[in-house]
């Protein structure tokens, strides 16, 4: 259990946690002066149109430039979720890519990966209309579950099938009929010069001239243009008729909600287990599906709804969600001031998320990844503790550098501490064993010695939750 | 569009040479910089990349699509290379690259035996932070932009210190991580990265003029890596940001640009043959189609033809043109009539 009492800062702390990637002394202080309501909407108005400069990532780390490899594709995802001035859309970008779960291992390039999160950085906080229309043009799925073999005169059912399954009603909300008339709506939907493509992904070859990235392509002479029945309606649909017709169900406003609380609420139990249990919140459910509808599906204007509501600030859940290792690595990058360019940091973070279980573009199956539990286990403890511990720690890094310069004596180095670290909130007991460290006749002030209390700290349960 | 040219100049594209080969062997992997040596043989530098190291080598090869050979590999021991860059020659063909990781200058015999290194990191006279670009005057001494030093470093070919210039900044003389060098006409040339433009020197340092703006319009530069100049006087500006060649007249006047239009080469015509599947594919593969509105570097992604991050422009003995086109792992030929 984790002390009570719950301050302004630590509120706000907990706000970029999981609103962002969590927030340095100076990001906490400089919201903390602002109402926690306008806090929220700082941070949800104030999108990254000026997003950081790539050029010298891709002039140093060059192949974070045709980003063709799995690495290198997470790897400049890296750079972007690190240095973000306003990382709220990289967040939902992140969200996004859990719950439209595409991966590299499949597709080969990289380049259309990274070009599926700049569709969602662009488009993740307007209408889920929006979003699942340019999810059905984006090529990077269209390959992924095999669009471009779903034609007017042979129906590849894949697409049609996981729009409705994963990404809008849950399985049960639909008939197979309808999944085949969903089908028949985004006949056509491909890439351009899509057999070669589609040849060279077979294949795994970078020969002749490297990956070229994919193109959507609208083929109207391989389009159904036909009348399609989809649930209940009847109409000469196309994909963009369906997703307007998925996206005024309740069970679509449901199954996003689930999500919502999923990724900022509350770990939920796994995907394949809701059509069988119900959410473990259905007040906030209910509240979260509300404001979908009350917003006309508009993302940003939900989650602004569910972060100023009092379920976002209960108690019970904060720091009770387990950081997944994309969160830990960016969290403790940004603390530790962002990488170094030119460097190898880059890299070896996105390896290490990896390494946690979490390779960024690279989800294990379509279902993504299910989260909670499933971030822990011994190897990864190790690899978590490690990581956050060796940067953290680091004398060369901002943060040991900040706590230097305000002189801290063994009364206030805890402190000072847990406040550079974005205001965490100690469990009695470690706090206890931190301050007994502290407070042994051994113990003296300087770098090695913070370092260590810094270390000692991001090993803690509580640093490894958000 | 894949070039625009004005009245006053005339350049064809020829072919290209290369393809990709990411573990070594003939053909390339995110080349940095091609060189060419008094026998018409053509150097190229493949740094390769952090996640995959094993296409990290120099080629030797010319333009007529013959190989032969590579030397050197990925490794921070002498004789290896970690994050090289340039490359150039002296006046016995010995070859001296750049390594930007280790901040020194590996020198090969022209067959690539190992000769030896030099260079520690420092800002002091004579050191090195991340060496980039590289070029061998007449008189055997080398012009060195000094990356992250934000200069320009003379040095002896055992790299005795001679003289340096620049610090950083973006007035005339400044820099901002300048990238590639030439020195034609006892004028020195320099790719002043950062600061979007081409700056010119005399040997001495001085500061003698300078072109280009910010920007992505016609005629304006961002982010050139590397620039030549032909025997009629038109400067060749390889414009990574913009990913064009961008032309300039003698009196900088903007003359147009080539976007690239390379078609096969032999080897990949080559492998193609040895891979039927491939080829039948191919057959109904249109190279340029209208793409969506997206920024060069995308464009270039996907259009194969085009130049994607080109790093490196060298004009021959005979006025051929040679772009380095290092995303596509290819050479593309210009004839300059």
């Amino acid at each position: 259990m984790v002390t009570k009492s719950k301050t302004k800062k630590e509120e706000i702390g907990h706000l970029l946690r999981r609103v962002c990637f969590g927030g340095s002394k100076d990001e906490i202080d400089f919201l903390s002066e602002k109402k926690f309501e306008n806090a929220v909407d700082y941070l949800l108005d104030n999108e990254d149109k000026n997003p950081v400069p790539t050029d010298l990532l891709r002039r140093y780390q060059i192949d974070l430039s045709d980003v063709r490899s799995v690495n290198s594709s997470g790897a400049f995802w890296m750079y972007r979720l690190a240095h973000s001035r306003f990382p709220f859309d990289e967040k939902l970008a992140l969200f996004w890519h859990r719950v439209f779960a595409t991966g590299q291992n499949k597709l080969i390039q990289g380049k259309v990966m990274t070009s599926q999160v700049e569709m969602f950085r662009d488009h993740g906080l307007g209408s889920f209309e929006n979003i699942l229309v340019r999810l059905s043009k984006d090529p990077a799925m269209i390959m992924w579950l095999d669009n471009q073999d779903n034609h007017k005169s042979n129906i590849n059912e894949n697409y049609g099938r996981e729009i409705l399954e994963l990404f809008s009603m849950g399985v049960g909300s639909y008939s197979e009929q309808d999944i085949k008339e969903c089908s028949r709506a985004f006949t056509g939907w491909t890439i351009e010069n899509m057999p070669y493509m589609a040849i060279k992904m077979r294949n795994n070859t970078a020969r002749p001239y490297n990956y070229v990235a994919w193109q959507f392509k609208f083929d109207e002479n391989d389009h159904d243009f036909g009348e399609k029945e989809f649930l209940g309606e009847k109409g000469n649909f196309n994909g963009e008729d369906v997703i307007r017709i998925i996206c005024k169900q309740e069970t679509t406003a449901k199954y996003i909600a689930r999500h919502i609380y999923h990724f900022f609420i509350k770990d939920e139990l796994p995907v394949p287990q809701w059509p069988h249990k119900k959410p473990l919140d259905e007040e906030v459910i209910d509240f979260i599906v509300m404001s979908y509808f009350k917003h006309s599906y508009n993302i940003k204007e939900i989650l602004r709804d569910l972060f100023k509501s009092k379920y976002f600030r209960d108690e019970s859940i904060i720091n009770n969600r387990i950081k997944s290792p994309a969160e830990l690595v960016v969290n403790a990058v940004r603390l530790s001031g962002g990488f170094n360019i030119p460097s190898e940091e880059v890299y070896q973070a996105t390896i290490s998320s990896g390494l946690m279980g979490q390779p960024l573009l690279n989800p294990t199956s379509v279902e993504g990844w299910q989260g909670g539990g499933e971030w822990i286990n011994t190897g990864s403890v190790v690899q978590r503790i490690n990581f956050a511990a060796d940067l953290l720690g680091s004398s060369e890094k901002k943060l040991i550098k900040n706590i230097i310069l305000k002189n801290p004596n063994k009364k206030n180095l805890l402190e000072m501490c847990l406040e550079e670290l974005g205001y965490i909130n100690l469990h009695s007991t470690t706090t206890e064993a931190l301050n007994n460290h502290i407070s042994d006749k051994d113990f003296f002030i300087n770098t090695d010695s913070i370092s260590i209390v810094v270390k000692l700290i991001t090993s803690s349960r509580e640093f490894q939750m958000t | 569009m894949m070039k625009k040219l004005n009245e006053k100049i005339d350049i064809q594209y020829s072919h290209s040479v290369g393809f990709t080969a990411d573990v070594g062997g003939r053909g390339f992997h995110l080349p940095r910089d091609l060189a060419i040596n008094s026998k018409n043989k053509v150097y190229v530098v493949n740094r390769s990349g952090a996640f995959h190291t094993l296409g990290l080598r120099i080629s030797i090869l010319d333009i007529e699509n013959n190989y032969f050979g590579e030397f050197s590999k990925f490794g921070k021991n002498p004789g290896e290379l970690y994050w090289p860059c340039s490359l150039t020659f002296d006046s016995k063909d010995n070859v001296y690259v750049t390594d930007e990781y280790t901040h020194t200058i590996s020198i090969f015999s022209p067959d690539g035996d190992f000769i030896k290194r030099w260079g520690v990191k420092g800002d002091k006279k004579g050191e090195l932070n991340f060496p980039s670009g590289i070029f061998c005057d007449d008189n055997d001494l080398l012009y060195i932009t000094d990356n992250l030093n934000n200069r320009v470093q003379v040095m002896t070919l055992e790299g005795d210190f001679i003289k340096t210039w620049g610090k950083e900044g973006n007035k005339p003389g400044e820099f901002d991580k300048p990238w590639g060098i030439k020195i034609i006409n006892e004028k020195i040339l320099v790719a002043d990265w950062r600061n979007d433009r081409i700056q010119i020197f005399n040997k001495d340092g001085e500061y003698l003029d300078q072109f280009g703006k910010t920007e992505n319009k016609e005629g304006e530069l961002f982010r050139p890596s590397d620039v030549t100049q032909d025997n009629k006087g038109f400067y060749y500006v390889c414009d990574w940001g913009n990913q064009k060649i961008q032309i300039f007249d003698c009196d900088f006047k903007y003359s147009g640009f080539l976007r690239g239009e390379s078609t096969l080469s032999e080897w990949a015509k080559e492998y193609l043959d040895a891979n039927v599947d491939e080829k039948k594919a191919r057959e109904s593969f249109v190279p340029v189609f209208p793409i969506d509105d997206v920024e060069p570097h995308e464009e270039s992604a996907r259009i194969e033809s085009y130049f994607w991050d080109p790093t490196s422009v060298v004009i021959d003995k005979n006025q051929n043109l040679l772009v380095l086109d290092s995303n596509r792992n290819r050479i593309q030929i210009y004839k300059i009539n």
